[in-house]
């Protein structure tokens, strides 16, 4: 447990971008804020409170997602340079002289990229919201109302927490033969992973589409892109959502944000099943990897 | 060839123990049917030109490649038993393996944290013999101090088998000497007793960097080995004699594995030849480490 607790230490003093990039992210929402707030000042003298509450509600449930999909880009990146990296550098041979089994080591790296770092980004998030809520309190300070309460709603906070802690579970689950690919192909890419890493399974789409005009391959790995999210979650589909008017659209959001949690089709889902059996497959196939690949 | 250090790991189980050690790469054998026998307590150095086989004998026997054939490091199978074998040995392959985004103080409280055996007093210690700022990354660190690093993390770990692959490769002849000089006072002079006793098995470029330290000597050519001795019988049975041209026939009847030419003077080499024959002839003297390197594998290629 404490070589474990070692072995992750280790990942952020070397992937620092798995910090960084959210806190950049939190940085550059707010500038970009702030920048609409300078070019178009409240113009509007009586914001109707509703409508207030209504964008708040909307910019809490899914505040988290620019952090997640940047994260998604810096895990990629972390998961293939993670094994391919410290061949190349020949650091492998000071890590592998250390009584560090390759599966534990591969284990932590797995956690860093698909646990911890979402886990971060949410984290992030979380503090970056209050941040920003305070901010924007005052563009609202001409208001009859006092708005910081009504963007401000502690339980709206919370359930969103929950939710993104759920997000970040189901995307474990979810993930992880995307993530144990990138880090198979880490452990065993000759040279340039990230190559190896796309370039299968795009050959694989066009082989089968030249030779037999389908496209499951594609449809399978599209479906592992965004079928967790309409398996996980209940979006739009509770009677009691609240209709959210948005830039003249219509978002659903609950009235409590924890009814979008659902994860029974999930779990009774078979590709979930499937997919955690081939993400073992290529946790196994990366630890081979480390052991029998010394050189880069 | 029979193992002559055999005698020296009496008493207690040899340290490494290859019994037909074999490594192929595609069509090259870089191992072809390697015995070893190194016993606890000895300091071996294990020499031979590039591509003999040295290294893929390190990395056999610290795990890092499969082999085929029998081995043993300290009782354990090397390459399944990787992570429990790396308690009782360390090794420094190069000083181009500490990475480089590292922190000096970060690489102390990781090793500390994972390493049993790690005693981090020592390390402290010795690092505070240096210059090393605590602070600084790897990449900031001179190639010596980097080696310096690399071997106080070593030496505080209390291991029984040390391996060193071309520690001092790239290091200027100050650190070369130091190097030496803290591997012998620091880490070899602490035996306790024979069953504690710390090996070390150290490949160079370098030989006469090292042929005052060590006790046994491996010669490896050509994936085999030719020639592995305790150092203290190699006057007893290699003699160098320098001659005249005029008596070059008769030396050569004596039958020397290598000769060569230096400065007007021939110089042989004999192996198992009774010395005090030769001394008739000429001036003789106990070759040294890289002469009888280059006789013995010179000779070697022929045969």
């Amino acid at each position: 447990m404490k070589t474990f607790y070692w072995l992750l230490r280790r990942e952020f003093w070397e992937h620092r971008a798995i910090v960084i990039a959210p806190i950049i992210t939190g940085v550059v929402i707010l500038i970009g804020a702030l920048t609409r707030w300078i070019i178009q000042p409240a113009q509007d003298p009586t914001v109707d409170p509703q409508k207030l509450a209504d964008i708040a509600l909307l910019l809490m449930s899914w505040f988290a997602l620019p952090f997640f999909i940047v994260n998604g880009f810096v895990a990629i990146f972390y998961l293939m340079d993670s094994l391919y990296g410290e061949r190349k550098d020949r650091s492998v041979l000071f890590w592998r002289s250390l009584p560090v089994t390759d599966t534990a080591v591969v284990t932590a790296k797995l956690t860093t990229g698909l646990v911890l770092a979402p886990l971060v980004a949410a984290l992030v998030a979380a503090l970056s919201l209050p941040v920003i809520t305070f901010v924007f309190r005052g563009y609202f300070a001409g208001q009859h109302f006092s708005a910081l309460p009504i963007m401000w709603n502690p339980a709206h906070f919370f359930q969103a927490m929950i939710l993104w802690v759920y997000a970040t579970a189901v995307c474990v689950l979810w993930f992880l033969p995307v993530a144990a690919w990138f880090l198979a192909v880490s452990a065993w890419a000759p040279k340039n992973p990230f190559l190896w890493g796309l370039v299968p399974p795009a050959a694989l789409i066009a082989i089968e589409r030249l030779l037999r005009g389908s496209s499951w391959v594609g449809d399978q790995l599209s479906d592992r892109l965004q079928g967790w999210v309409y398996l996980a979650f209940d979006a739009g589909t509770k009677a009691a959502d609240q209709g959210v008017k948005f830039n003249g659209g219509h978002v659903h959001v609950p009235a409590n944000l924890l009814d979008w949690i659902n994860p029974l089709p999930l779990l009774a889902s078979p590709r979930l099943w499937v997919g955690i059996a081939v993400g073992l497959l290529f946790v196994f196939l990366a630890v081979q990897g480390r052991r029998y690949r010394t050189e880069a | 060839m029979n193992s002559a250090n055999e005698a020296s790991g009496a008493g207690g189980v040899p340290v490494v123990e290859a019994r037909n050690l074999t490594k192929t790469y595609g069509t090259t054998r870089a191992l072809d049917k390697i015995n070893l026998s190194i016993g606890a307590g000895r300091i071996v150095g294990l020499i031979g030109p590039n591509g003999a086989g040295k290294t893929t004998t390190l990395k056999s026997i610290l795990g890092l490649a499969p082999y085929e054939g029998e081995l043993r490091v300290l009782g354990l199978n090397p390459y399944s038993e990787r992570a429990r074998l790396m308690q009782d040995v360390c090794f420094i392959a190069d000083v181009a393996v500490m990475p480089r985004w590292l922190k000096v103080s970060d690489a102390i409280d990781f090793v500390s944290g994972i390493h049993p055996r790690f005693n981090r007093a020592r390390a402290d210690a010795f690092l505070s013999k240096t210059e090393i700022p605590r602070n600084a990354r790897v990449k900031q660190l001179s190639k010596g101090m980097v080696t310096q690093l690399h071997l106080a993390l070593v030496m505080a770990i209390e291991a029984r088998l040390l391996v060193l692959d071309e520690p001092t490769l790239g290091l200027d002849i100050i650190y070369r000497k130091r190097f030496y000089d803290t591997l012998l006072n620091d880490y070899f002079s602490n035996e306790d007793s024979p069953e504690q006793a710390r090996t070390i098995i150290v490949t160079t470029h370098q030989v006469e960097e090292i042929e005052n330290i060590l006790t046994d000597v491996i010669f490896i050519g050509h994936g085999r080995v030719v020639l592995d001795l305790p150092m203290d019988s190699i006057a007893d049975r290699f003699t160098q004699l320098s001659i005249s041209s005029e008596r070059l026939a008769e030396a050569r009847a004596l039958g020397p594995i290598h000769e060569h030419e230096s400065i007007g003077r021939s110089l042989l080499y004999f192996e198992n030849v009774d010395r005090k024959r030769l001394a008739a002839l000429g001036d003789v003297r106990t070759p040294g480490l890289a002469d009888l390197f280059v006789a013995k594998l010179s000779g070697s290629a022929g045969a």
